[in-house]
């Protein structure tokens, strides 16, 4: 999850940035094949830079961390919707899918008042099989987002969108704590200092997750 | 260090020039003037903002460890989860030492620290305490920052604190996220946030 080159992630997501990702095709791809699609489509990586064409040239970071929250967004919309949980995890889940909300909210008030420029965002559409694979799948999305986070944080450029990612970011980590707590893996994981990633290696991350 | 010779003690920063930097941060966290008026609790450069962050994390390792040794953590694993925080901030510490010693800086000197708690509930709430502060200092730094390199270093220890948090927090049957937006803390506020613990010395030893 270390830092890899700027260019990998658009690499990654050539074959998405050809073929739009419309909603009818994400829906036929199903769950992880779509959010690799959207991530892909979005296509952030290390430095950003190159076609932002926004006033702050940080427009490629924004649609890459909204769609990064959509997707969990529409992962905890499915856990809710599932009935798989009751009582005190059915709690949190709609504490995080509403804090999710939140997000996309301030990210988007946060990238209008900045002039950058967004783009409409087709919503995944994900299936929940069972409530133990959910929670990982929650868990790994969370780690991930917040390792997306983190690696965008020397490319980003303006300070009210740092200030915005930051605030994220740690929001992020807290859920993916938690999460680990309820899976009764130790909450607190071993390194002391966590990992950024880059728009490559999330979507690498996405594939797996859709391969589980 | 490269620092120029502050013209307000912290403790006058406290009285006077922190309404300053009340008042500003109350309209927008990042306007020119309160990232002025922050720069002059924090000190000027990424060496002043890393120097600042230190004695959080000398808080923290402290209270570990004394906790550790005091008879309300038990056995179970709230032991086990100070344990695996302790070993964190030290190695928050000891970077955010060498961070400053490679930026031309002198680490703050140690202060003592009092902590007061009678039971597992108060040990938790300090715990918690401390954790949020920590989160919410570095969010409030890293915007100050000038290398990118150190914002992304930074940024990792705040992710870590914030993982700090949510687990305490849950250990005392909590929420792991009571905002959807971690709160930055002003300089002057995490300092105040963590007098309690140091007296009227965090403002000195940060200075």
């Amino acid at each position: 999850m270390k830092s890899d080159s700027d260019t990998e992630g658009s690499t990654e997501g050539d074959d998405a940035h050809s073929r739009p990702a419309t909603r009818r095709r994400i829906l036929q791809m199903g769950g992880g094949a779509a959010l690799a699609a959207l991530l892909g489509g979005c296509g952030a990586n290390g430095s950003g830079g190159g076609d932002s064409g926004s006033a702050g040239g940080d427009s490629k970071i924004l649609n890459y961390l909204l769609r990064l929250e959509q997707a969990q967004h529409s992962l905890y919309e499915a856990a809710i919707s599932s009935g798989r949980f009751t009582g005190s995890h059915l709690e949190l889940l709609r504490l995080f899918r509403r804090q999710e909300e939140q997000h996309i909210v301030h990210l988007t008030k946060t990238a209008k008042g900045q002039g950058e420029e967004l783009r409409a965002l087709p919503k995944p559409s994900l299936v929940v099989t069972d409530a133990h694979s959910a929670l990982a799948q929650a868990q790994d999305l969370e780690e991930l987002v917040a390792a997306a986070y983190l690696g965008q944080m020397k490319n980003v450029k303006g300070r009210p969108v740092l200030a915005a990612m930051l605030a994220i970011h740690s929001v992020e980590a807290r859920h993916a704590t938690a999460l680990r707590k309820l899976r009764g893996v130790p909450a607190i994981p071993d390194e002391a200092f966590a990992k950024p990633a880059t728009g490559s290696t999330v979507l690498g991350s996405i594939r797996k997750l859709e391969a589980a | 260090m490269n620092r120029s010779e502050p013209t307000l003690s912290r403790r006058d920063l406290v009285g006077g020039g922190a309404a300053l930097v009340g008042t500003l941060s109350g309209v927008s966290l990042l306007t020119p003037l309160v990232e002025a008026a922050q720069a002059a609790v924090v000190g000027e450069g990424d060496v002043a903002s890393a120097r600042f962050l230190l004695p959080f994390e000398y808080l923290q390792v402290t209270f570990y460890g004394r906790a550790l040794k005091g008879p309300h953590v038990g056995t179970g694993p709230l032991k086990s989860l100070f344990e695996r925080v302790l070993d964190q901030e030290r190695q928050h510490a000891e970077t955010l030492t060498k961070i400053v010693e490679e930026l031309g800086g002198e680490p703050p000197h140690k202060i003592p620290y009092t902590f007061t708690y009678k039971n597992r509930s108060e040990l938790l709430l300090r715990a918690e305490s401390l954790e949020q502060t920590a989160a919410s200092a570095y969010n409030g730094v890293i915007p100050l920052l000038g290398s990118q390199e150190l914002r992304e270093k930074l940024a990792s220890i705040a992710q870590i604190e914030a993982r700090h948090s949510a687990a305490i927090l849950m250990e005392g049957a909590k929420a792991p996220a009571a905002t959807a937006l971690e709160p930055p803390y002003r300089p002057l506020q995490a300092l105040e946030s963590v007098e309690k613990f140091t007296g009227p010395a965090i403002y000195e030893q940060t200075g």
